[in-house]
């Protein structure tokens, strides 16, 4: 499976995600990827960023239980690596 | 004449238990004096004072965070203080190593916005 693949899948967990929990996850994260992609930021400040996407979620109460928070970190622990190749 | 002044202080001291609000105006305010702040810092990415002007921001966000922490009533907001608090300090403490990109300063402030402007609301919601 190559990077872009494995992108995608991802993606795609997480649409499921929101669909059963009626979020914006994947769309919040789709739109941080393509600023990191236009903006050209480095991937420390890709990973800084995803992160701080997620914080902002649980503030927002969007993710609340633990099982949620782990799906979403372990996505974004994914994609700097998956961008940045 | 005494026992009158005594009932009045006895009934005055029961009445501000009474009328305390949970809304607290100063803390209101200092989250939305950081949304402002924030918002206007971006105005300065890009520039060489843009490392004063994070620093301001970060300030601003230590005291509204501080004042917030040392409250008792709020756990939640105390929660969403941390995790601003968190954003500032490595926006502050990255200009302090590097200058990072404009697009990554103007983002970063825009979360501390939109997070002040967050807690700011959670906190109006008391107002009675």
């Amino acid at each position: 499976m190559t990077a872009q693949d494995e992108l995608q899948a991802l993606i795609a967990q997480l649409a499921y995600f929101d669909h059963e929990n009626h979020t914006d996850v994947a769309e919040e994260l789709t739109d941080t990827v393509v600023v990191i992609r236009t903006e050209n930021l480095t991937q420390d400040e890709a990973r800084e960023l995803l992160e701080d996407r997620l914080e902002m979620m649980k503030l927002n109460s969007i993710l609340e239980k633990d099982e949620d928070i782990r799906l979403v970190q372990s996505i974004i622990s994914k994609l700097p690596g998956l961008l940045f190749g | 004449m005494r026992a009158a002044v005594l009932l009045s202080v006895v009934l005055l001291s029961g009445c501000a238990s009474l009328s305390t609000t949970s809304f607290d105006a100063v803390e209101y305010n200092h989250w939305v004096q950081v949304s402002h702040i924030a918002k206007h810092a971006a105005d300065a990415c890009g520039k060489p004072e843009a490392t004063v002007a994070v620093s301001i921001v970060a300030q601003q966000v230590e005291l509204a965070a501080l004042y917030s922490d040392l409250k008792i009533a709020n756990p939640q907001i105390g929660k969403g203080a941390a995790i601003m608090s968190n954003l500032a300090t490595e926006l502050r403490d990255r200009y302090l190593k590097e200058t990072p990109s404009t697009a990554y300063c103007k983002l970063k402030l825009e979360l501390i916005d939109v997070g002040a402007r967050r807690i700011a609301e959670s906190l109006s919601k008391k107002e009675t």
